[in-house]
């Protein structure tokens, strides 16, 4: 029976070897093998569904069907009977295909594992529907869907799934279609197709829809940023959760973080609404108690506004009791300063049509009268109702009490910033400021470049000095007196302490390559999608 | 032995078979008649296995009908279902290693061509290739549905030989449904009558054609069980069953061929319905 079963799988398929072959001398001969390759692997799924959807099609065409039955074998042994060749002729033609994939280097939408995983699938999943849909083609697309349907299901609850990943997956779980089919052929019998369609279809049905459940309720929490707050506290979010670590209180909302709050034990963050290919939009201003995980509406931003400038961590100030947060609004050129505190929410209009377009950093000076620092791309200005005031020239800045260092093309100026910004000193040169990268403008120390030096500049005591680092350092952050500075390269970081005078250099390695770093006082933590790790800064 | 107990078929609303138990001895010949829809077919079908039976049981010696079983059965469906595609040595051959000999190219002096593909042989041919590829395999039950009316008179009686001279090497058990039973009249013992999916007789051939008389009306006394009547300008003709010539002697009492028999029981039961 095998073999007769051969000779019938290979003049049913010979079309589709003949177009096979036809493809294969098009892309050997010419050079259009960008479109014709992938061709020949669309071919190719169309040659293992028809090898599977065929079946039982001989029977059907030639009335052998209740012969068939009458055999002394078992269902399932029948079923092996009719599988084996036509899965023999399958893992030829695959193998074949891969060895020309290597010799012939050919392109190709997926890896040859994913493709392989595909072609079989579809094969087993044709094979199922072989009895229950006597069209060739509407068998072919339901394995389409329900291959193609799960792989773009799993890519959309997992942002972090590749392509060639989720066809593994959905190759694999489609298993259960072919396993479903088997069971119930131990019951198929000679009365019409449809009393086997009657449980084999719901069945299929519902396997898909459980598949479809567990890919969507088993689906990771995607997360794409996290934060470090001032006490160790974690904070990581998706686009539509996040949760605080260590605790896993989770909050079924996109948090940013803005600032410690200056009491601990809360963050003051930002809910962020996802937008599909769009920015997020910036939709209130929340208190996150860190312990509970509860959130306290502080204020809804209004449409069309938000927040102006900043990293996170350092958005927004205290002062006077109250927190302070800069708004503008970008079609209108408006900014108004909001101001919340115990007793409610004061709002204050403020001329922002006289800011530069990118606001990087904003912070509040006084709350009476209401002034502001507000760094730009190319400027440092204070804000407040009377308009805007010009301090300096600024690429970039750093601010630590009321110490102001701005770096601009020429050189570098310290102020003090009073009821009217006081000049220290200035120094003229070429000086870059080593930037803190995702961690901001305020810190008691700042490092510079003069020339090809390395040096840092203690923005409280005023004293500099000079540190001998091999390379352009990531981050650094203060915390106290010490000084943490962090080189990251690959999987594994350099850090450096600066404490009392001398430099000591330590390392860390968070076991993964990380995809983001994020330091506080606390630490400095490394994360890529599902992962984290911190390293704790100690006294 | 067969035993069927409570059997249920169903396809869809319509009841196929309705509750039916029979006991079949070994080495029995049963003729299975009834009309159009009666269930004789679904029956064979379950009796060969080829149809599941979830209510009721069907058993076979004692076991369920499995594969094994159906090493011992031969079937001859009413689709004379083989693989037309094939040719008669490949079909032969194909036969062959599931039941493990190979049937004859020839019965009763028609040969049939190797090469030639089942599917260009006459209902007859195949009908024949069907039994012989049922024999060859030395079958002890062989089930053989309403297939004899494709054969021409000199292949049908070539068809009741080959399954006498069946029965006379062996002790097969013969379960065969036919609606030309004149052409049969020589193969059954016993005659179950199907009527929507339960046997509405069952009695040994013998014993039938005793107890089932035709009268006319003029010689009727009152309360004879009359199956089945027809009208004629002379007067009505009556079939009687189970007529008990000890209770209600009459004259001119005729006894009945097996044709008639069915015709009258099967007559009887579209008056009825």
């Amino acid at each position: 029976m095998i073999a007769i079963e051969l000779k019938r799988v290979l003049k049913d398929s010979a079309l589709i070897l003949a177009v096979l072959v036809i493809l294969l001398a098009a892309i050997a001969t010419g050079d259009h093998d960008a479109y014709l390759a992938p061709a020949l692997e669309v071919f190719l799924l169309l040659q293992a569904s028809f090898l599977g959807w065929s079946l039982f099609e001989r029977e059907r065409q030639e009335n052998a069907g209740e012969y068939l039955l009458t055999l002394p074998v078992s269902r399932l042994g029948l079923l092996a009977r009719k599988v084996l060749p036509r899965l023999a002729c399958t893992v030829v033609l695959l193998l074949a295909y891969l060895a020309l994939y290597r010799l012939m280097d050919l392109p190709a939408f997926l890896a040859p594992l994913p493709f392989a995983v595909l072609y079989g699938a579809f094969f087993f999943v044709s094979a199922a529907l072989a009895l229950s849909l006597r069209n060739f083609l509407s068998a072919f697309f339901l394995a389409c869907l329900l291959l193609f349907g799960q792989a773009l299901l799993i890519l959309a609850a997992d942002n972090a799934r590749h392509l060639s990943g989720a066809i593994l997956q959905a190759g694999s779980t489609s298993a259960a279609f072919p396993l479903l089919f088997a069971v119930l052929f131990r019951g198929y019998d000679i009365r019409p197709v449809s009393h086997f369609n009657r449980r084999f279809l719901p069945g299929l049905l519902l396997l898909a829809a459980a598949i479809a459940g567990a890919i969507w309720l088993l689906r990771p929490a995607n997360w794409i940023n996290y934060s470090i707050a001032g006490d160790g506290t974690l904070l990581r979010n998706s686009c539509r959760l996040s949760e605080v670590l260590p605790g896993g209180a989770r909050v079924p909302a996109c948090l940013v973080a803005l600032r410690d709050a200056p009491q601990g034990g809360s963050l003051l963050a930002v809910v962020h609404k996802p937008r599909p290919g769009e920015h997020c939009i910036q939709k209130r201003i929340v208190s996150l108690d860190l312990q509970s995980g509860s959130l306290r509406t502080l204020y809804a931003i209004p449409e069309g506004w938000d927040i102006a400038g900043g990293y996170p961590g350092e958005i927004g100030s205290f002062s006077g009791g109250a927190f302070l947060v800069l708004l503008r609004h970008a079609r209108e050129g408006k900014a108004m300063a909001v101001e919340i505190d115990e007793r409610g929410v004061v709002t204050t209009p403020l001329p922002g049509a006289a800011l530069e377009k990118e606001v990087s950093y904003a912070g509040f000076l006084s709350r009476s009268p209401l002034r502001l620092l507000v760094i730009g791309k190319e400027r440092a200005v204070l804000l407040s109702s009377d308009g805007v005031r010009e301090i300096g020239a600024a690429e970039t800045a750093c601010l630590w009490g009321d110490r102001l260092l701005l770096f601009d093309a020429s050189g570098m100026s310290l102020y003090r910033l009073g009821a009217e910004p006081d000049l220290l000193w200035r120094r003229e040169g070429r000086f870059r400021k080593v930037l803190r990268h995702v961690a901001g403008y305020e810190s008691r120390y700042v490092l510079y470049r003069a020339a090809s030096r390395f040096m840092l500049l203690d923005m409280e005591g005023g004293a500099e000095a000079s540190l001998d680092l091999p390379s352009l350092p990531f981050t650094y952050q203060a915390r106290g007196a010490d000084l943490h500075i962090v080189s990251a390269a690959g999987p594994r970081m350099d850090l450096w302490l600066w404490r009392r005078g001398r430099l000591t250099r330590g390392s860390w390695e968070p076991g993964f390559a990380p995809e983001g770093i994020r330091i506080s006082p606390a630490g400095v933590m490394a994360f890529d999608r599902q992962r984290y790790g911190v390293y704790r800064f100690t006294d | 032995m067969i035993e069927i107990r409570d059997l249920h078929v169903r396809f869809g609303a319509i009841r196929a078979i309705d509750g039916l138990s029979l006991d079949v001895a070994a080495g029995e010949s049963i003729l299975l008649a009834g009309a159009n829809g009666a269930g004789k077919t679904t029956l064979l079908r379950a009796l060969a296995g080829v149809l599941r039976t979830p209510a009721g049981s069907v058993r076979i010696d004692g076991a369920p009908v499995s594969a094994a079983a159906r090493r011992r059965i031969a079937y001859l469906p009413a689709s004379i279902s083989l693989y037309d595609g094939l040719t008669v040595e490949q079909a032969v051959r194909l036969h062959g290693r599931f039941f493990g000999r190979r049937p004859e190219f020839e019965i009763g002096g028609l040969r049939l061509m190797p090469r030639q593909r089942v599917g260009a042989l006459s209902k007859g041919e195949k009908t024949l290739l069907s039994l012989s590829m049922a024999m060859a395999a030395a079958p002890e039950y062989l089930f053989i549905d309403d297939v004899i009316h494709f054969l021409d008179p000199h292949l049908r009686d070539v068809f009741v030989d080959s399954i006498l001279r069946l029965i006379g090497e062996k002790k097969l058990t013969l379960i065969i449904a036919s609606q030309t039973a004149s052409e049969i009249e020589g193969l059954p013992e016993r005659v179950l009558v199907m009527e929507r999916g339960r046997i509405v007789l069952d009695e040994p051939l013998e014993e039938l054609k005793r107890r089932f008389v035709r009268v006319y009306d003029r010689q009727a006394p009152p309360g004879l069980p009359v199956v089945y009547s027809r009208e004629w300008p002379e007067g009505r003709e009556l079939y009687v069953y189970p007529y008990r010539p000890e209770l209600q002697p009459l004259d001119g009492v005729e006894h009945l061929s097996l044709r008639e028999i069915l015709r009258a029981v099967i007559g009887g039961e579209y008056d009825r319905h």
